[in-house]
């Protein structure tokens, strides 16, 4: 029987050329003869393996390794004695693949170079960018530069050290369905509601997530990889000191708006009087003058996400403001303008408040 | 009498009609809507088979469930009996990579074929659909497909025609099982907290009910909405359909289906509290010696099984919190020596397939007979 086996030692060339890895051959004829022409690419991702044999291929699997006695799955499709090899999904960057023959006898070799040329993944920001939250912080979010993996739990790659003693603590829930936006660039953690929450079992066996007077220190480890596999660039840490808890919803007559020009596309600011849930805030507010609703740019000024200004696309029309907030919008305590989110519920309580309903702010240009 | 035979002409006209119309076109054919494409799924977090061998997938990066048709109709009585070790290894070598370059997301059985399906997460952020075939697998292609597709309505959008305002809501879809001509679907929002549950028809057109939920959470002694549903069944009591849901730290709860209206806030019925830190995983019911039973696997417990008359049983609803942390009350239940069973499905009448963790880190895929469950 015909036979061949490779060379094992892999070329690597520069990302994005034609690779050649390298064939020997032992036996007798082309038979067992498999010439690795090209890996192919396409948006960056090995998707194929192109080779030259004249052999029956359908005795031919592709393994990860030469040790894997599972075959990669995929489609062949010929040209002559050109083939194809398509996996289901794109090789992986530094791997190693054989092709075979009866699942054993290695003929052939390629592997895949690293990718070069991708910046490393980053964390952007980590919300609440605040020194000093409440005792009741109820999210934070993680935001990346791009797609990040979710292979594994997100909380293996976050640590939250109590900065005053040193233990490390764990004060996020654990979902195994995580918040991730459709881009995967922002992640949603939620501290543990039940020991947030007064005399909830988990609060009382476990106490607050975070403690008033405390400092902790939050750490996002740089083995986390977005989907382009490239490892976060450093270590990523945040430390808050803990402040009193906060149990007051937050109400529009403790806001301050500030109008100073008043013409043209002047800018508005609102300032909340405390800081505000950093993606709520710019989410739940509207703004509309005597023409109708006004569009425009609405950001938080500075870090302390307690001011926020309206920039309009259009010049105001007439001599009032009329500002349109959602229920819904929330403190970094999860108190939003029609609940707290730690409160009593008694038995037969009635239904949460409808935070669908919206409240109006009005502010009126200076004769 | 011309007007009485005129009638009687009419009237067999129409039945001939319904007549033909029946021989040449099935009562309900579920896929008649389908089209046939590529519907872009972007992740699979949850699937359910429904009849004819269409499967349901979740897909909370597109917040939408699809519906697609799998073909896999031929019948088998009985799955195959399996224990592939290293299972996790063998599925990243057959997607040409290593372990820690994917992850499998979510196992399934094709009640009709008794194949097992495998929802599969890849580094890059590729789904992939395979099924095993012999000790091996096999790829489901979802570019091609014969499919149907609806996104999950925002419940609580303020001027969702608006898309320029449509807030960024991130779901995340918990559960989703196919029951009776509905897709229900239970997850969590990022930005209130707080649980959902839809009631989708199916074949889907554009309706869909949203129900707010709320449970006596007896561990908490309190009422309480804010939490997410993380996985459930369907339980017949008094022949009445009953949503049977777990939540995180661990009440189980029951809510009539039929009560589950659009827009309404129901309150649900705690037949069992489970244990505080443990957070279920997935919920199958199968039937031995004429008892019906239900598994629940966790992520801090064992197995759990239920007995269906003991929550039959259970009239009274959980009112006093449960005393001493992680101690349970209500609905007795039995742990199963089947620690860290990440996956879990009924594979055929009298076989449970599950995908588990083994103490020294090994994942293996086995089969085992309900008769030692």
């Amino acid at each position: 029987m015909d036979v061949g086996f490779t060379n094992p030692i892999p070329k690597k060339i520069k990302y994005g050329l034609v690779f050649f890895c390298g064939l020997l051959c032992i036996g007798c004829g082309r038979e067992g003869v498999v010439t690795i022409k090209q890996v192919d690419y396409e948006h960056a991702k090995a998707v194929g393996v192109t080779f030259d044999t004249a052999m029956d291929v359908e005795q031919l699997r592709v393994f990860v390794g030469a040790e894997s006695q599972t075959s990669v799955i995929g489609v062949i499709v010929s040209e002559g004695h050109q083939h194809r090899f398509t996996p289901v999904v794109p090789f992986t960057s530094g791997q190693t693949y054989t092709l075979r023959q009866q699942d054993t006898v290695v003929l052939a070799s390629f592997s895949i170079p690293e990718v070069q040329g991708i910046p490393p993944a980053e964390v952007l920001a980590i919300y609440p960018q605040v020194d000093t939250v409440p005792e009741n912080l109820l999210k934070v979010y993680l935001e990346f530069n791009r797609p990040m993996q979710r292979l594994e739990n997100a909380l293996d790659h976050i640590s939250v050290t109590d900065a005053t003693d040193g233990t490390v603590v764990q004060p996020f829930l654990r979902l195994e369905s995580e918040l991730w936006n459709a881009e995967g660039t922002l992640l949603t953690l939620w501290l543990d509601p039940g020991r947030i929450k007064t005399d909830l079992i988990p609060n009382r066996e476990l106490g607050l997530p975070l403690e008033s007077g405390k400092r902790y220190r939050l750490e996002i480890d740089s083995g986390w990889k977005s989907q382009d596999g490239m490892a976060l660039q450093q270590r990523y840490s945040k430390t808050w000191v803990v402040g009193q808890r906060d149990d007051q919803r937050p109400a529009l007559r403790n806001w301050t708006l500030e109008w100073k020009e008043a013409t043209g596309k002047a800018p508005l600011t609102i300032d909340f009087g405390e800081p505000m849930d950093a993606f709520l805030g710019v989410e739940t507010l509207r703004f509309f003058d005597d023409v109708g609703r006004v569009n425009g740019k609405l950001e938080f000024v500075g870090q302390q996400q307690q001011q926020l200004r309206f920039t309009p696309e259009r010049e105001w029309q007439g001599p009032e403001i009329k500002i349109q907030v959602e229920n819904r919008l929330e403190d970094l305590s999860g108190n939003n303008l029609a609940r707290l989110f730690d409160r009593p519920i008694a038995e037969g309580a009635e239904a949460e408040p409808d935070t669908s309903k919206t409240q109006t702010l009005r502010i009126r240009r200076k004769e | 009498m011309k007007k009485l035979i005129l009638a009687c002409f009419l009237c067999a006209l129409v039945a001939v009609m319904m007549s033909n119309r029946d021989a040449t076109q099935p009562e309900s054919d579920l896929t008649a809507d389908f089209m046939t494409g590529n519907p872009e799924i972007a992740s699979i977090d949850q699937m359910s088979f429904g009849p004819d061998g269409i499967l349901f997938l979740g897909d909370s990066k597109n917040a939408a469930v699809y519906a697609v048709d799998t073909k896999d109709i031929q019948s088998n009585a009985e799955g195959e009996e399996l224990r592939i070790e290293g299972f996790d290894t063998k599925v990243a070598a057959a997607l040409g990579t290593t372990a820690d370059q994917i992850s499998i997301k979510e196992m399934v059985v094709n009640p009709i074929s008794k194949k097992i399906y495998f929802g599969v997460q890849t580094a890059d952020g590729s789904p992939v659909l395979l099924r095993i075939k012999g000790e091996g697998f096999e790829h489901v292609p979802l570019k091609e497909v014969s499919y149907s597709k609806i996104d999950l309505a925002d419940p609580i959008a303020v001027d969702a025609k608006d898309k320029r305002d449509r807030p960024l809501r991130t779901w995340a879809i918990s559960e989703l099982k196919y029951h009776k001509g509905k897709v229900l679907v239970s997850g969590l929002s990022n930005k209130e907290f707080g649980s959902t549950f839809r009631s989708i028809p199916f074949p889907f057109a554009d309706s869909q009910d949203y129900a707010s939920l709320e449970i006596w959470h007896a561990a908490h002694g309190a009422y309480e909405t804010h939490a997410p549903i993380k996985t459930f069944d369907i339980i017949q009591l008094d022949k009445v359909d009953h949503l049977m849901a777990s939540y995180t730290c661990t009440p189980l709860v029951l809510f009539p289906l039929e009560t589950l209206k659009n827009g309404e806030h129901t309150k649900g019925r705690t037949v069992a509290e489970l244990g505080a830190g443990n957070s279920p995983l997935d919920m199958i019911s199968y039937e031995k010696e004429g008892q019906t039973y239900f598994l629940m696997s966790n992520s801090n417990r064992p197995v759990m099984r239920i007995k269906y008359d003991d929550i039959a049983s259970f009239k009274e609803t959980m009112t006093e919190p449960v005393p001493v942390f992680a101690e349970t009350e209500g609905v007795p239940y039995d742990n199963l020596p089947f620690p860290y069973v990440l996956q879990m499905d009924k594979l055929d009448a009298t076989n449970v397939v599950y995908l588990q963790r083994a103490s020294d880190g090994d994942l293996v895929l086995r089969t085992r007979t309900t008769k030692w469950m």
